[in-house]
This record gives structure tokens, sequence and C-alpha cells, in this order.
């Protein structure tokens, strides 16, 4: 359905995005990306996994282990304030080339 | 059901992690894995399909294995430029010296790392620099012994030597002794006196060449 390129260019915004409400682990966050796209957008974990690292290691999102009771341990990724801005950013930037494409591929017909 | 822990530690072949790093990884690996299962069994699937799909989930281990390790290294050691720049953000609120600092700081330690990893490198290095500032000292020593320091006199700036000249008689004379010159007179039995300003006379009409200091 959707190239690979468009998937890999949209990941950091994915996900950042779905930090932006709480914390989450990286089964969810894949869950999630399924759920809300209907189904049309699907990371398995050697695409999502390293993903999430980058991003951490930017300092983007910060992972910390929970350990929930009567459920399993599991790390936890929240956004940090630096991640917070460039979410901000990159959202912007988002609504600006989707709204510079449509203006292309959608033609003049006034 | 399956000890993921064990699966992913012997199929994800990670190399050059920090073992704190390797296991981690592996732990959440491990954990979604059985995220996976568990899904799969709530789905409705039996235990078997559910193994297979988590099983097969990750197609290549080798491709993870190396992009995991991948984002480490670069998470653990950032280049010198990134590294200096946090450390003069982090020291942005303070004055100008500890930015400078900071920047010194990195520089010792590139350089400090750069020649433990060459050590023959290092060695030549340091033997160069250790002849080349020896003899520079050796030869500055016997300058400053020779040329610049000065005789261990009083006003050892303003001692003279006085010499005499006779370019009729064709004689030349270094020693001069109780000689009065055009600038001033020297101590009986030296050759070097100080010329005082008030004692000086013109040269003798007897002796017609030449006086000079």
């Amino acid at each position: 359905m959707f190239t690979r390129e468009i998937k890999k260019g949209s990941t950091e915004l994915l996900v950042l995005s779905l930090l932006e409400e709480r914390a989450r682990h990286g089964y969810e966050i894949g869950k999630l990306i399924e759920l809300r796209s209907g189904g049309r957008l699907t990371y398995s974990l050697p695409s999502l996994y390293p993903a999430l690292l980058k991003l951490e290691a930017r300092g983007w999102i910060k992972g910390r282990w929970v350990e929930k009771s009567g459920e399993r341990r599991r790390c936890f990724y929240r956004l940090t304030s630096e991640g917070r801005a460039v979410l901000a950013r990159q959202k912007q930037a988002w609504a600006d080339h989707v709204d510079a494409i449509k203006l292309i591929i959608e033609g003049d017909h006034a | 059901m399956r000890d993921w822990q064990t699966f992913v530690r012997t199929h994800l072949p990670l190399t050059g992690v920090r073992p704190a790093r390797e296991a981690r990884l592996i732990g959440e690996v491990a954990a979604q894995l059985e995220d996976l299962y568990r899904d799969a069994i709530l789905r409705g699937a039996t235990d078997e399909e559910a193994d297979r799909l988590a099983r097969e989930h990750v197609a290549d281990w080798n491709q993870l294995a190396a992009d995991l390790a991948g984002v480490d290294r670069a998470a653990r050691v950032p280049p010198i430029e990134q590294r200096v720049e946090a450390a003069v953000a982090r020291r942005s609120r303070f004055r100008p010296v500890w930015i400078a600092l900071a920047t010194v700081q990195q520089n010792l330690r590139r350089a400090t790392r750069g020649l433990t990893r060459r050590p023959g490198v290092a060695a030549v290095l340091i033997l160069t620099l250790a002849l080349g500032i020896g003899a520079n000292s050796a030869i500055f020593g016997a300058v400053d012994a020779i040329l610049l320091r000065p005789l261990p006199y009083e006003q050892a700036d303003r001692l003279v030597n006085l010499f005499e000249h006779n370019r009729a008689r064709g004689v030349s004379r270094e020693d001069v002794r109780s000689t009065t010159t055009p600038t001033g007179s020297a101590r009986p039995g030296s050759s070097m006196g100080r010329p005082p300003a008030s004692t000086s006379r013109p040269p003798s009409p007897a002796w017609p060449g030449r006086a000079g200091l």
C-alpha cells in the first residue's frame, strides 16, 4: 500500500505523536499505528524497534523499565521536552508538505 | 510457553555491544515477541500457531542485530563535534571561559585517545619533541652564556675596550694602559675602564693616530 520510503519517512512523526499522549511500550506503539491507520500502516519489530532506539539516542524519547502489578516488566518510552519541540516542528512541516503536494497533484480546478 | 529471552539470546548475534545494553536489547525484543504470542492466543490461535507467528516475526536476525548494534555504537560514541557542541551547550549559561575550557578538555581527551590507540606513533612524537626541546635548550644556554648574559661587573653595560691605531707608523696597540682617549681615560693596569664624561680630552697631537672604543 505505502512504499517503504514513505513509511520510513513518517516513522519518527508517528512514534513521537503516539508518545505525546502518554508513555508507551514498543509493542503498544506498533499496535496503535496499525489500529489508528485502519490496518493500512503496519510496522514489524525489526523496523520499529531500531527507530525507537534512534529516537532515544537523539534524546527525543526516554525508555524506562517499569513493572506494574500483575503485568510483565516492560520498557516504557516517554517524550522528552526536546522531543516535544521536535514533534511540534515535524507536525508543522508535514502539514505544509501535504498541503503543497495536494496543490500540485490536484491541479488547478478553479 | 517458550522462554523468549533464551530464544532471542540464541538468535540475535549482537557483537560489540556493552553487556548491560545487550541485556536490555534482548529483554525488549523478547518482551515484544511474547506480546505478539499472547496477542495471537487472544485472537484464537493455537499455541503452536502463536509460537510460529512470534518466531517467524523476525525474518532476518542478522540484519536486526546489525541495526541494533549500529544504533548502540552511534549512541555510545558520538562524533567529537557533537560532544563539543553538547559540552558548550551545557556550559552556555556560564562565562565564556568555561566554554573555552570545555573545548580544551575535549581536545585533550581526543588527543589522549589518539595517542593511546597508536603507541608507536606516540613514542616517536614524544621522542622527537624531547630531542627538539633539549637541543633548543642547550643552544640557548650557550648563546646566553657567551652573548646575552652581562659580565659580572657593576654597570657592565658601560664597560669599554680601548685600542689605538697609528696609521703613519703602522702601529696598533690592543693593550692600552694609562692612556687618554677621546672619550675618557682608562685606569692604569687595565685595558678596560669606565669612560667618565667630565675627564674627556681631545687626542694628543704627538699621537696623530686614532683611538677608539
